[in-house]
């Protein structure tokens, strides 16, 4: 950088002189920050106008509709009949254009020639010769096309004889985990609370008929085509029953479902769900209640479960065996997967004229007998094995691709290869995409109009049929609400709970209509894309003012969150404070200052996973008269022999939480403080003490004033970081216990940016990313409005008139 | 700490001993509550899951659990203290190296400079410094996936370059600490604007850098949040990270998770020992002497 030109004459002009070189002091600043931070805060805004996981002919996220609707939409579903005449393409173009995104997604998900494996295989000890050098002249031409069929065939007939345990149990797996991938994707299940309530009425009122096929199953005459049906009776009695056979096992399992018929909270519960399949899948039962209590549980249980587990992130790593199976772990959870009915691997076996579970076959019996009779596993082989069977769905997949090779025009320009990627970028990239459909020459028959006309149809059939469903809706509506009234009279509590369903299904058909009519879905309700962003504009925003309970719910959040800041701010304010001042204070001269401040900002280098378990023990309360909590102990010590329980009550659970964040921030706070204070001109105390001023004095007269602006700092930080409040209250019993907020009931110490968590990533099923980007953008604004708030009341008056007078023309310095 | 020269003004009466006798108590009582956590933390390394659970152990468990509770640590697939400890290392240096220096620069930039866009320049910081990082998460996630950066350590460490909250520290702390005509001399004497920058108000920052230094490093070695969305293969994993691999919401094994909490925590405070020397050396340093 040049050096300025030093001119010796006045301030002012040496300030014009200089004042460029500001720009290149913040420029990196700047452009990193508008890189990094505001683009991505301009998406949230955009997130902010659309919802995730709902469907509507407009959208937003993709960059190209086109290949979207390629990609995910199923035509042949939609035009069975005249596919050709109405599409414009024949089913067979069609098939190629889906075998080509089915490789593509093969490809996505597993690398087929992935290096390590192919090395694996190469290293194998038991493989032709022949195949083994095929394989080498793969890994050093990296050429697919050099291996040939008889090697594909060799190792085929390799990988079918060495099935050692522990590769029936990876083979397993991939099922296990479409089955956890397939509940945790789920955007197809509506959350809507009203909808859920309908579904347990619906499946509570299928049980009298569950019972009364059971009824008469018992009373049957055992023949050979109900044999069955009796002993899976007997089966799930006694499963039910702990393992052991109860008195009568129809008996036991009617008044297990007579359990059931009153209260909807009840069918959360797993043996439910696993008996009736268990009884539907050996006819003891017709009625099939076990789909709707799929989607209740997909909702919310299974995906509970399932984030529970702690095999789960790594079970792609077991079906690749890159992770040894001998693991106790991932046998309890498949074990819990199973209970729960995420996935169904128990064979049942007849013996002795009694269904038993088969111990020899099965994923579970597999893997308990792998990790019982401690097989050693052949790393090299397993990885190898895995990699064949790769390698052959890949292979399988050439089909697709021949077809693709034989049309000359594809052939002209290189092949289907010259579309492919096989490592590196692994998305579907669309310009590539649109080369490829224009070389097939479909481009131009399967283009964007096409899916807009059959949209355009497809939405006003929709609005046509939600018309007739509305107008249907509309002549019950004064029955039930009639109905309803009556029941309101007669006072009888159940009366009145069965005809307020009733008349709440009419209410929500006719909402649910109304909205069909305004806003079809079209095509892409049929698509089977994971996630769709939908332009939905204001409606989050609307939803979060206008809906009571959703206001209440994240003002209540906020409300919490800035009563636990306030709570932990003031006094970690004034603690901080105290310290500063004394570990400044020249008369008192302390020692060991540095000592001192290093341990008191220690606990700010602890990680809040930490924080959370040393608190939750220090105050945990137990009936337990011997509990050895440390608060409860003291508690003790001062008459109170039942001690506490601090997280019953909202209002000591928010001290608990607010007395962690100050135990973590004062030393923080005080080193902030004591920069401030070090700043500050020595002289100024000095002088101070020669004139006779107390410590007090000083500290009212001097220093506060002078380290206003760290204090303002100090606030300011405190204020954001605490309306950003999460990992505590997260870590400490996540935003128990209940609490109420102008009337709804809420988690008493949950924070908003955990609201913001739970609808954006959380259990749920629907991820409502579009709520959650809109309640962070009223976050913000209110963060923005009280930090403008506080820098306006604490503002330097003194330099507001200075630049004042600057302004009118004096050169002040 | 301060000036060490100053004449003894005042005779230290018997009340004014006993003020200090009870600060003494004070501080000494706060910093054992700061530091009793840790301790707890190192102690139940050596207890198993089960003695963990069941009470609140406040005396050093056995041997023999310690080392077992290393070695299941050790062999725990999830869990690579060399390949976390360096990921951790390099990530947290960078980006506090990054957003300390860079953010002097900025704050120094404001401060010194009557550039036409100054005070827009530093309204805008002051506005960006109330953006919850959070909030933005979902876009920058996005476009981390857009630029191909999932997965690498950029995203984590070149974003710490903007820091508007530290460049506020320093730019509150220049106000009442530097004085212009340190950088009129410096002028005068032929020192060109980066030099004047780097070697004569670098040094006068000290303490203020030192303090963000810290807050930075403990900040960028104890994040979570954005690494877990960020990072997912085991090479690339930072410690905190790996230590929560060892979480699971039914059968953790507290005793591995102390002992994975403490290992993960002592390189910090072996920079924070080595750091916090450089506050009180860096506070007395001090700046312009009137």
């Amino acid at each position: 950088m040049a050096i300025g030109t030093t001119k010796k004459s006045s301030g002012r002009r040496r300030n014009i002189s200089y004042s460029r070189y500001g720009y290149f002091f913040i420029i990196p600043f700047f452009i990193v920050y508008l890189i990094f931070s505001l683009t991505p805060l301009f998406s949230t805004f955009g997130y902010s106008t659309t919802n995730m996981g709902e469907t509507n002919s407009k959208f937003y996220g993709f960059s190209d509709t086109e290949a979207y609707y390629d990609q995910y939409l199923n035509l042949k579903d939609l035009y069975s009949s005249n596919f050709e005449g109405d599409v414009g393409i024949t089913p067979k173009e069609y098939s190629n254009m889906k075998a080509y995104f089915a490789l593509q997604k093969i490809i996505t998900n597993q690398d087929p020639f992935n290096e390590e494996g192919m090395k694996a295989i190469a290293g194998l000890t038991d493989i032709s010769d022949s195949a083994k050098a095929n394989i080498q002249e793969y890994l050093s031409t990296k050429d697919p096309s050099v291996i040939t069929a008889d090697t594909m065939t060799a190792l085929k007939t390799y990988s079918d004889t060495y099935k050692p345990l522990d590769i029936v149990v990876t083979n397993d797996l991939p099922k296990v985990i479409s089955a956890i991938s397939d509940i945790k994707n789920s955007s197809a299940v509506d959350t809507d609370a009203e909808t859920l309530a309908t579904l347990s009425t619906t499946i509570m009122d299928q049980i009298p008929a569950l019972v009364d096929e059971l009824t008469a199953l018992k009373t049957a005459e055992v023949t050979d085509t109900n044999k069955a049906a009796v002993m899976a009776v007997d089966y799930y009695a006694t499963k039910l029953n702990d393992g052991k056979a109860p008195g009568n096992s129809f008996d036991s399992l009617i008044s297990f479902y007579n359990t059931f018929t009153t209260d909807s909270s009840a069918l959360h519960n797993y043996s439910l769900y696993t008996t009736s399949q268990g009884l539907l899948k050996n006819q003891a039962i017709t009625v099939d209640i076990t789909k709707d209590l799929a989607t209740l549980f997909t909702a919310g249980d299974w995906t509970t479960t399932i984030n529970s587990l702690s095999t789960v992130p790594t079970l792609n790593k077991f079906a690749n065996a890159e992770l040894d199976l001998h693991n106790d772990q991932l046998l309890k959870d498949l074990t819990t997967l199973n209970d729960a009915g995420i996935i169904n691997v128990d064979i049942l076996v007849e013996k002795d004229g009694k269904l038993v579970l088969d111990t020899q076959n099965g994923l579970l019996s597999n893997l308990n007998n792998l990790i019982v009779t401690n097989f050693q596993p052949d790393l090299n082989k397993s990885h190898a094995t895995a990699q064949i069977r790769r390698l052959s769905i890949y292979v399988n997949d050439m089909t697709a691709r021949g077809i693709m090779n034989n049309l000359d025009a594809v052939k002209a320009n290189g092949g289907i290869d010259k579309y492919m990627n096989f490592s590196g970028d692994r998305t579907v990239n669309v310009n590539k995409y649109l080369d490829y459909k224009s070389v097939l020459g479909i481009a131009d028959k399967l283009n964007l109009a096409k899916y807009n006309a059959l949209d355009a149809k497809r939405r006003s059939d929709e609005v046509t049929q939600a018309k007739a469903d509305l107008a249907d809706y509309e002549k019950q509506l004064p029955d039930a609400q009639a109905a309803y009234d009556a029941a309101v009279a007669t006072g009888d509590a159940k009366t009145i709970n069965t005809a307020n369903e009733a008349l709440a299904t009419v209410t929500v058909g006719i909402r649910t209509e109304n909205a069909n009519i305004k806003t079809p879905s079209g095509i892409l309700q049929l698509s089977a894309a994971s996630e769709k962003y939908v332009f939905v504009g204001l409606e989050n925003y609307k939803s979060i003012f206008t809906d009571t309970n959703r206001f209440n719910k994240v003002f209540g959040d906020l409300w919490n969150t800035v009563l636990m800041w306030l709570m932990n701010y003031v006094p970690q304010l004034l603690l901080a404070l105290l310290l500063a001042s004394w570990m400044t204070d020249n008369r008192l001269k302390m020692k060991g200052t540095g000592a001192m401040k290093a341990l008191i900002y220690m606990p700010s280098l602890m990680t809040a996973a930490t924080i959370a378990i040393f608190f939750y023990r220090t105050f945990q309360w137990s009936s337990n008269p011997e509990s050895k909590a440390m608060a409860q102990q003291i508690l003790r010590i001062f008459g109170h022999p039942e001690g506490y329980n601090f997280f019953a009550k909202p209002w000591a659970k928010r001290t608990v939480i607010a007395f962690i964040n100050f135990w973590m921030w004062y030393g923080n706070t005080m080193i902030i403080l004591i920069a401030g204070i070090s700043s500050v001109s020595v002289s100024l105390f000095e002088s101070a003490q020669i004139d006779g001023a107390t410590s007090g004095q000083v500290f009212r007269k001097i220093t506060l004033p002078m380290i206003r602006p760290i204090m303002l700092y100090t606030l300011v930080i405190s204020l954001i970081g605490g309306l950003q409040m999460y990992d505590i209250p997260k870590l400490m019993g996540n935003g128990e216990p209940a609490g109420f907020f102008r009337g709804t009931k809420i988690k008493s110490t949950e924070t908003i940016l955990m609201y913001i968590q739970n609808q954006a990533f959380g259990p749920s099923a629907v991820h409502q990313v579009g709520l959650a980007a809109a309640v962070s953008v009223v976050l913000f604004v209110i963060t923005c409005a009280c930090s403008g708030v506080i820098f306006y009341l604490m503002r330097d008056k003194e330099a507001g008139r200075m630049k004042k007078l600057a302004k009118r023309g004096g050169d002040v310095k | 700490m301060r000036n060490r020269n100053e004449p003894k003004l005042t005779s230290l009466s018997a009340s004014l001993r006993a003020r200090t006798v009870m600060i003494y108590v004070v501080v000494g009582l706060l910093a054992l509550l700061s530091i009793f956590p840790f301790y707890y933390m190192f102690i139940n390394s050596s207890y198993s899951s089960y003695h963990i659970l069941k009470q609140m152990n406040l005396l050093p468990g056995t041997i023999k659990q310690l080392v077992m509770n290393i070695k299941s640590l050790s062999g725990h697939p999830e869990f690579n203290f060399a390949i976390g400890f360096e990921n951790s290392l390099i990530i947290s240096t960078a980006a506090t190296f990054l957003s300390v220096y860079f953010s002097a620069l900025t704050a120094y930039g404001i401060k010194v400079y009557q550039f036409k866009l100054r005070n827009a320049a530093f309204l805008f910081i002051m506005v960006v410094l109330m953006v919850p990082a959070q909030v933005s998460i979902t876009g920058f996630v996005t476009e981390m996936m857009s630029m191909n950066l999932i997965g690498t350590k950029w995203p984590l460490i070149i974003p710490a370059l903007a820091a508007p909250g530290t460049v506020f520290f320093i730019k509150q702390y220049l106000d009442s600490s530097l004085s212009l005509d340190i950088i009129e001399a410096s002028r005068i004497d032929g020192a060109n604007e980066f030099y004047t920058f780097n070697r004569i108000c670098l040094p006068i920052m000290v303490p203020a850098l030192a303090t963000m230094a810290i807050f930075s490093y403990v900040a960028n070695w104890n994040n979570f949040f954005t690494p877990s969305i960020i990072l997912s293969r085991l090479q690339d994993k930072t410690l905190p990270l790996m230590v929560y691999g060892l979480y699971s919401d039914r059968f953790t094994d507290y005793g591995q998770v102390f002992a994975g909490l403490s290992i993960s925590v002592l390189p910090l405070i072996v920079v924070y020992l080595f750091l916090q020397r450089f506050i009180i050396q860096g506070v007395s340093a001090g700046s312009v002497k009137e």
